[in-house]
């Protein structure tokens, strides 16, 4: 064998090799192949893609998703469904507002000025959002755990209930927080370049994906999603932990809506409304399914990431929401067909 | 000084929302015993033994562990006192591996939350050879074998070295290897001391295994037994409350054989069968035996449209058929009833009525789909009297009656469509005695009507007694042939490891 | 104690009858006797036609989604397909009202079939492949009319199906009786309705009981984009216009009448009587809140509330596991 044709020979088969490779990369890695092509797809669409501030606003967009995401994604391993998010969003926050004036009053401070909520306690209305948020969650879990009702009506009541509220408690108009400026952080600021929400979002996920992948927390949660009745055999307590994901959820929700309403200097009855549908295709997405016991929440983050990118590349192209809706809701379908679409043998 | 028995349960009473399903109940255990619970469906079998597992609390009565009073409130509790529950079909999580499922609920950690998943590992495997079974307890149990999945739930029930076992129909799911595993880790667990109460519907398997053998019937206890001193029929009788019913239909066989109504030739399917050539005729029951996994249920849904085959023709009454769903089964003259009745055979939520009728809806309608609603319900009531369901009424939830009952509906469900071929998967699997030799007799009817029928089932007496002849199967081929004489027990469980491979 | 082996007290209650449709209609009764002595305007024939042609849209949608439900399956598209089967007719107003309806309700029927398809051959979770649409088909409704409403001026017939009346009853409640009937007859008395709740009820039997499974649901699928596309021409005659976000925000009313009237979420259990008498309960709630002066945002909590509470005390979860 001269040396050229063994060069060749191998040549030869280190090409057919790399093919297999890429192709069973494709086949086990869709979304993080889809993500990247996108993102490369995005730097030739658009001059402005690639720049730090539209990059930013990216990453800041897809994080207030993400959270509501791992919040859901928690609570639909262990089988169950929260509609309630979107409204939560609002709700938890209009309340702390409310909440927080009422103890500045209590305590003395100086709350109205100039016919603006002039909020003094930032520590305060962190605090209350986040509590609200737990215990919204927690009300969600006892109604589906001691009272027995299915969490989608359980969390479609809370929808509508949190949602209303919110417009009572408000006054039906937005509430401006520009006075809050060590609120600003939260939402607007940045760290190394690394916008706050980011950071947040990666944060919450990063200890979700931790405690499910490698504590007793994680086990409990796939067990009871996988096999309800597998699980309160082996003497867990599934109520307890059922009540303790809606709790994370709506922490979770408690969370985005700190992001939101500091990026935007105000707290809308109206806002949020619809995230709960988004943030369950991002979950869907990233790879949890609705039965319960199977996915994870580095799926989600990617989900997150890859839709706020795709988001981002439409408006940047200039096309209308509209069209956005279209695509997405496409997307969602023919990412989820192929998982279910497996032949199955009876 | 006597020791105290190992388990007593005094006087314990349970009721149902106002059913009464345990009365007065007395049960000792001593270390070392085997006692095997026997009794109907509904007899409170599992109730009572749910009750030691701390899956329900008694209404009246004490439970004493080695002479201590104690108050089982949930299983976790069950399991502190050192008592481990293997349910029927085991209760695993599917999405996770075997050590999970192993360790779920007591979980070895460190730092309280992280868990150990090394070192449970290891211990997985340890106990895993300690009953015999060697395979890596690493996969997820949504791809185990049956004989899997049991090991890990009985290794699960063993982790906290139990001294109390409670194993209910650990057997329904296995077949003959699996069972002869079985009792020998039961034998070993004996003499360690371990007491072990031991649930099932095959009266053989507690003359073989039980040192004693406890008989309920509706709720309280009829006796206790030696085995060595008694006989099957006594025990039939305690349970029943009646005369002993013969297994057998044997007086009923008169094989006339008639015209061929079935033949598969080659019959294949990738990873279930190979080459299946078989023959069914009218007034013929063909049992068909094999080990689990041999691919027996698979060619019944072969024949059934469920699966797709490969390769190989049906032909039905002498012509060939392409069957590729069950609408086109049943057109062609063939009926499945599936082993799984919840899940496939019967819809639990609806009425006795809707389920036997819903195969024949569109021969008793008129045009645009309006049902003949007189005439329906006319022959479901004929139906409900000619299996004798109980109660007798078409508008009970089937998911109300009892599993012999449901079993029934779902026969008749079938018989309803008048089918000449019919397949039955494990006939009687959960179902009790009475309704059992019922079923039996029932086929019998069946094949001198002229029906080709063909059984398959794990339970061998039952196979022997209502077939004509036994096909057996083992991966994937069939191996042998046995005729009604040489049907025995013991030659057919000898044809059950035939390798087809040297066939 | 695991599981619900003891009796809870709302199954206590069931066994007295509550959860059926006679409970139903006891509390509707109730309702209207209350609101009679609280407001003196509320028993008058007109406040009560106006509760009926509001709720009555609502309720058609509620009687597709009955039978989505029905099959075990659930549809929150119903919404969006109304407005996008509006603004569709909407392009073709100068052919005429027959044309129009027939675009209309032919669009209903082949955006049913999309969600039947993706559920029953991609099989797509409903939940899934219902949202997804729901967020397509509101993208479409906007795109096909750019945004901008239509106002069927051409269509006076439009303008009597929204406030028209027979006899002085409001036309929209007729059609709701309409085809409440027709759905009682059908789900009770024909081969088709049989296998629906069968079909709901254990999908695997049935498909082993030689039920067409596929086409059934396919259908209510239909069934379901066909009921709400009729909403959208009596909507488009109250407000005197087309326009893309008319559906905006029915589906959850829908489903909560829906789940009211006693259709379970896991199929195979519901009756179209229950959705009936629990959309006309929806409607005097709503009615006699206004009467009082309640205002909308409330009336959304009342709603919220009545959901999770007289839902969860009258129909328990019954996928909920017994122990052993």
């Amino acid at each position: 064998m001269s040396f050229f044709s063994h060069g060749r020979i191998i040549f030869s088969e280190e090409n057919s090799d790399e093919e297999e490779t890429v192709m069973h990369l494709i086949k086990r890695n869709p979304l993080l192949i889809g993500g990247i092509a996108l993102f490369v797809f995005g730097i030739f669409a658009d001059p402005a893609f690639l720049t730090l501030f539209n990059i930013q606003n990216l990453l800041r967009n897809c994080s207030i998703l993400g959270t509501l995401a791992v919040g859901v994604t928690i609570v639909m391993l262990i089988r169950e469904i929260d509609l309630s998010v979107g409204s939560l969003m609002a709700f938890t926050i209009i309340l702390a507002i409310e909440v927080t004036s009422k103890v500045e009053s209590l305590l003395g401070v100086v709350a109205i000025q100039g016919g603006h909520y002039m909020i003094h306690g930032v520590g305060f209305l962190i605090f209350f959002t986040l509590l609200i948020g737990l215990l919204a969650g927690l009300f969600n879990g006892i109604l589906v755990t001691k009272l027995k009702i299915q969490s989608l009506i359980t969390t479609l009541g809370v929808l509508y209930a949190a949602r209303a509220l919110s417009y009572i408690i408000s006054g039906g108009h937005s509430i401006y927080l520009t006075k809050m400026k060590q609120l600003h952080w939260i939402g607007s600021g940045s760290l190394l370049g690394f916008p706050a929400p980011l950071i947040i979002f990666l944060l919450v996920g990063g200890i979700a994906a931790f405690l499910l992948k490698y504590t007793i927390v994680g086990r409990r949660i796939y067990a009871i999603g996988g096999n309800e009745k597998a699980a309160l055999f082996a003497g867990i307590n599934t109520d307890a932990w059922k009540l303790a994901t809606f709790a994370m959820s709506g922490f979770c929700a408690a969370l985005a809506a700190l992001m939101y309403s500091s990026y935007l200097a105000s707290a809308d009855p109206q806002q949020a409304v619809g995230y709960e549908l988004s943030a369950i295709a991002i979950v869907v997405l990233g790879g949890t399914t609705l039965e319960g016991g199977r996915g994870k929440v580095s799926g989600t983050i990617l989900a997150a990431l890859v839709i706020g990118v795709l988001n981002n590349i439409l408006e940047l192209i200039g096309l209308r929401i509209w069209y956005q809706q279209v695509i997405i809701g496409c997307i969602i379908i023919a990412a989820v067909m192929p998982r279910y679409l497996r032949p199955k043998e009876q | 000084m006597e020791t105290p028995p190992l388990l007593q349960l005094t006087h314990i009473t349970k009721s149902f929302r106002g059913i009464v399903a345990l009365k007065d109940m007395d049960l000792q255990l001593n270390e070392g015993e085997v006692i095997s619970l026997v009794g109907e469906n509904g007899a409170g079998k599992s109730t009572l033994m749910s009750i030691i597992g701390g899956v329900y609390t008694p209404e009246k009565g004490e439970i004493f562990i080695k002479g201590e009073s104690v108050r089982i409130e949930n299983p976790g509790v069950a399991r502190k006192h050192g008592i481990g529950y293997v349910h029927q079909e085991p209760t695993l999580a599917p999405n996770m591996t075997g050590t999970e499922n192993l360790f779920l609920g007591q979980e070895q950690t460190y730092s309280w939350i992280m868990a150990d998943s090394k070192s449970m590992h290891l211990r997985a495997r340890e106990i895993l050879e300690e009953i015999g079974i060697s395979f890596d307890p690493q996969k997820m149990v949504s791809e185990m074998t049956m004989a899997e999945k049991e090991a890990v739930a009985i290794s699960k029930a063993m982790l906290q070295r139990p001294k109390i076992l409670i194993l209910d129909e650990v057997t329904a799911p296995l077949d003959q290897v699996g069972v002869r595993r079985l009792f020998k880790i039961i034998r070993k667990l004996k003499r360690s001391g371990i007491g072990i109460i031991y649930i099932t519907h095959r009266l053989r398997e507690t003359f073989e295994i039980s040192d004693k053998i406890f008989v309920l019937r509706d709720g309280k206890k009829v006796g206790i037994r030696n085995p060595k001193e008694t006989s099957q029929e006594e025990i039939i009788k305690m349970m029943v409350g009646e005369e002993g019913i013969s297994n057998a239909n044997d007086d009923e066989r008169i094989s006339k054989e008639g015209r061929e109504l079935l033949r598969c030739e080659g019959l294949s399917h990738e990873k279930s069968f190979r080459n299946i050539n078989m023959r069914l005729r009218a007034n013929e029951i063909i049992g068909i035996a094999g080990l689990k996994g041999a691919g027996r249920s698979r060619f019944a849904r072969a024949l059934f449209g469920l699966l797709k085959v490969d390769g190989g023709a049906i032909h039905v009454d002498g012509q060939k058929v392409e069957i590729k769903n069950p609408l086109q089964a049943m057109n062609a003259g063939i009926g499945y009833i599936p082993g799984d009745r919840q899940h496939e055979g019967v819809a639990l939520i609806r009425n006795v009525g809707e389920n036997l009728s819903i195969t024949t809806l569109g021969f008793f309608s008129y045009f645009l789909g309006v049902l003949k609603l007189k005439v329906i319900t006319k022959r479901a009531r004929q139906m409900v009297r000619n299996l004798n369901v109980k109660p007798p009424s078409l508008k009970k939830a089937v998911a109300n009656l009892s599993g012999g009952n449901q079993q029934k509906v779902m026969i008749g469900k079938w018989l309803e469509r008048d089918l000449p071929i019919l397949v039955f998967d494990e006939p009687t699997r959960g179902v009790d005695v009475k309704s059992k030799a019922e079923i039996h007799r029932l086929l019998g009817r069946l094949k001198n009507q002229g029906k080709g029928i063909i059984v398959i089932s794990s339970d061998l007496p039952e196979l022997i007694s209502v077939s004509d002849r036994i096909l057996v199967m083992n991966q994937g081929s069939i191996t042998t042939e046995c005729s009604y004489n040489e049907s025995t027990e013991e030659h057919i469980l000898q044809c059950l490891h035939v390798d087809p491979a040297t066939h | 104690m695991v599981g619900s082996e003891n009796e809870s007290p709302w199954e206590r209650l069931k066994q007295i009858g509550f959860g059926t449709n006679a409970m139903l209609l006891s509390i509707l009764i109730g309702l209207f006797i209350v609101a009679g002595f609280l407001s003196s305007g509320f028993l008058k024939w007109e406040n009560l036609f106006n509760i009926a042609r509001i709720i009555s849209l609502t309720g058609i949608m509620a009687a597709g989604i009955t039978f989505v439900m029905l099959v075990g399956e659930i549809d929150l598209s119903v919404g969006a397909i109304m407005s996008l089967s509006a603004v569709v007719g909407g392009r073709f107003v100068h052919l005429g009202v027959i044309p129009v309806l027939l675009i209309t309700i032919g669009t209903g029927l082949v955006l049913g079939f999309i969600n039947g398809i993706g559920v029953v051959k991609g099989k797509v979770p409903s939940l899934i492949m219902t949202l997804a649409t729901l967020t397509i088909y509101s993208g479409l409704a906007n795109i096909v009319c750019g945004g901008k409403a239509v106002y069927p001026y051409q269509l006076p017939v439009y303008l009597w199906l929204g406030n028209g009346h027979i006899f002085g009853v409001p036309f929209p409640i007729i059609l709701f009786g309409a085809i409440t009937l027709i759905s009682i007859l059908v789900l009770n008395y024909t081969e088709f309705g049989k296998w629906i709740y069968y079909t709901g009820a254990n999908r695997t039997a049935s498909r082993l009981s030689g039920g067409r499974t596929d086409r059934v649901i396919i259908t209510t699928f239909l069934i379901s984009g066909v009921l709400a596309s009729m909403v959208g021409p009596m909507i488009s005659g109250q407000m005197n216009r087309i326009w893309s976000t008319q559906g905006a925000g029915y589906e959850l009313a829908a489903i909560s009448i829906a789940v009211l009237g006693g259709a379970s979420l896991t199929g195979g259990k519901g009756t179209m009587t229950g959705t009936f008498i629990a959309a006309l309960i929806f409607g005097g709630l709503m009615n006699i809140l206004n009467l009082s002066g309640v205002g909308t945002y409330l009336q959304d909590v009342v709603k919220g509330g009545l959901l999770v509470f007289v839902v969860g005390m009258m129909y328990l979860r019954e996928d909920r596991m017994k122990a052993v």
